[in-house]
């Protein structure tokens, strides 16, 4: 996991990027980053997967979990950059409707302005 | 016995050294602490010791407290404690085994009893390791052997309809399972399904998700009905734990020879009719477990002589090579067209065969399962 998560001052979003595979061994780090937002009261999340070329069943689940957490604090978890085999994983399983899911990384951060 | 480590807190760097000298030759892996706060570090560290050899004596905290904080700390609570002291009265021994120590030993004590009791304790310790590794390894067994017979029932015979399913674990137990339900008016509820994650944390979510899906299949509703109330029976669990579950749910009706289904984000799912090309079932629905109070959606499918349904678990289309590429759907589709005018079984001997070949003996990390469905 290639982590550069920054706390945008102005607008409150937090945001990971990410790269290469996002499976179950990769898949901890990002629960805890997804937690530790949460806790410190930072429920909009933007998570950047320009550069993953796969993700596993563990690694939607944590990408749920933190929806969910987000969602419940009144936030929500934005998703990004997603290459046409993560489209296709997203579109396989229909999580591409259960996520917001923008085309940049500054589209996903913009739309939690709205 | 060889590699053991040990950790030895005592503040005589000349006794340390000595002892470290003397066990080292054994084999043992020695290390020393000269007080309690770096004995107790060191024994929290990654690399945890066997056991631990105590003075009582120490610069700050006593050997007393330290073993007591020892004791009552999770990580370190069943490390082996000894003493080795130059308080020989026999309250102190006493107090020593009070606060958790499992021996004692006097200075000066002789090298060839320390190595002697260090070499009991240990192997004493490994015993009960042991002992509990089968103690969990004879669990994990028997939950799956209980999982097996709940998918080694006979799959009911169904006019017009060959039907076929098996399941490989990745681990002794798992979250992928198929189960069927023959309904008094003669249709049939067919379910393919994976509890996201995998051993017994799955296996035990699994149970629980086939039970809630019979139980409520058996009134006889449509499958969408059917997903639509185990989503809101299981969300609240799925999300304490969170996982999800995907489930593809059909109920063939011999009747009209149609199979009304509702996918819930099970991937894959392949249609290829008879006079057709094979195409993917796209799941009209997410994953059970995933949004609160949804509506699950349904279609159908006909069964026409030859025209073939294969619902697979993600464990078939992930699974990977040395090279670390995956089977893929591409291939799955060139296999499932490949093979479709063959009787269920042997279409699914193949597809095994044909995953297996492709994985050329690497150990697979996902449970693989499967059904299939064709009209006859």
């Amino acid at each position: 996991m290639q982590a550069a998560p920054s706390v945008e001052s102005k607008t409150g979003v937090a945001v990971l990027r990410l790269s290469g595979r996002f499976d179950a061994y990769e898949e901890p780090g990002v629960r805890a980053w997804l937690t530790e937002n949460c806790q410190a009261g930072i429920s909009r999340l933007v998570i950047d997967l320009e550069d993953v070329n796969f993700l596993d069943s563990m690694a939607l689940a944590a990408l749920v979990k933190g929806m969910k957490d987000c969602r419940l604090e009144n936030g929500d978890l934005h998703l990004c950059g997603l290459q046409q085999p993560v489209r296709i994983i997203f579109e396989l399983t229909r999580m591409d409707r259960v996520f917001s899911i923008f085309d940049t990384e500054s589209a996903a951060t913009l739309a939690f302005e709205g | 016995m060889i590699g053991n480590q040990i950790l030895y807190v005592e503040d005589d760097p000349f006794l340390g050294e000595w002892v470290q000298y003397e066990l080292s030759s054994e084999g043992y892996d020695l290390k020393l602490a000269n007080d309690g706060e770096s004995g107790i570090n060191a024994a929290l560290s990654a690399h945890q010791p066997d056991l631990i050899l105590l003075d009582v004596q120490l610069p700050g905290m006593s050997g007393y407290q330290i073993c007591k904080i020892l004791r009552n700390t999770p990580q370190t609570a069943s490390i082996p404690i000894v003493f080795l002291t130059a308080r020989d009265s026999m309250d102190d021994m006493l107090l020593g085994f009070d606060v958790g120590g499992i021996d004692y030993l006097t200075k000066p004590f002789s090298m060839t009893e320390l190595k002697a009791r260090v070499h009991a304790h240990l192997r004493q310790n490994e015993q009960v390791r042991k002992q509990e590794r089968t103690d969990v390894a004879g669990e994990i067994q028997t939950t799956a052997d209980i999982q097996k017979s709940m998918m080694t029932r006979t799959i009911p015979a169904i006019d017009g309809l060959d039907v076929v399913a098996q399941v490989q674990m990745a681990q002794e137990a798992g979250g992928d399972f198929f189960d069927f339900q023959e309904l008094p008016d003669g249709r049939l509820y067919m379910v393919e399904a994976d509890v996201s994650g995998k051993g017994l944390p799955a296996a035990l979510l699994m149970s629980a998700a086939r039970s809630v899906i019979r139980a409520t299949a058996s009134q006889g509703i449509g499958p969408h009905q059917v997903l639509t109330r185990v989503n809101e029976q299981l969300y609240a669990d799925l999300t304490e734990v969170s996982k999800f579950v995907t489930v593809f749910m059909g109920l063939y009706s011999p009747e009209t020879r149609q199979l009304r289904y509702s996918n819930a984000g099970h991937s894959a799912a392949i249609y290829r009719p008879h006079d057709g090309v094979a195409r993917i079932v796209e799941p009209d629905n997410p994953p059970v477990g995933v949004l609160d109070s949804y509506e699950y959606l349904e279609q159908s499918m006909e069964f026409e002589t030859g025209d073939l349904l294969v619902v697979c678990s993600d464990g078939y289309l992930e699974a990977t090579n040395a090279k670390g590429e995956m089977f893929g759907l591409r291939r799955m589709i060139e296999q499932v067209t490949a093979l479709g005018d063959r009787p269920a079984q042997e279409i699914a001997d193949a597809l095994l065969a044909k995953v297996t070949e492709f994985a050329q003996g690497i150990r697979q990390f996902d449970d693989q399962s499967l059904v299939i469905l064709r009209g006859v």
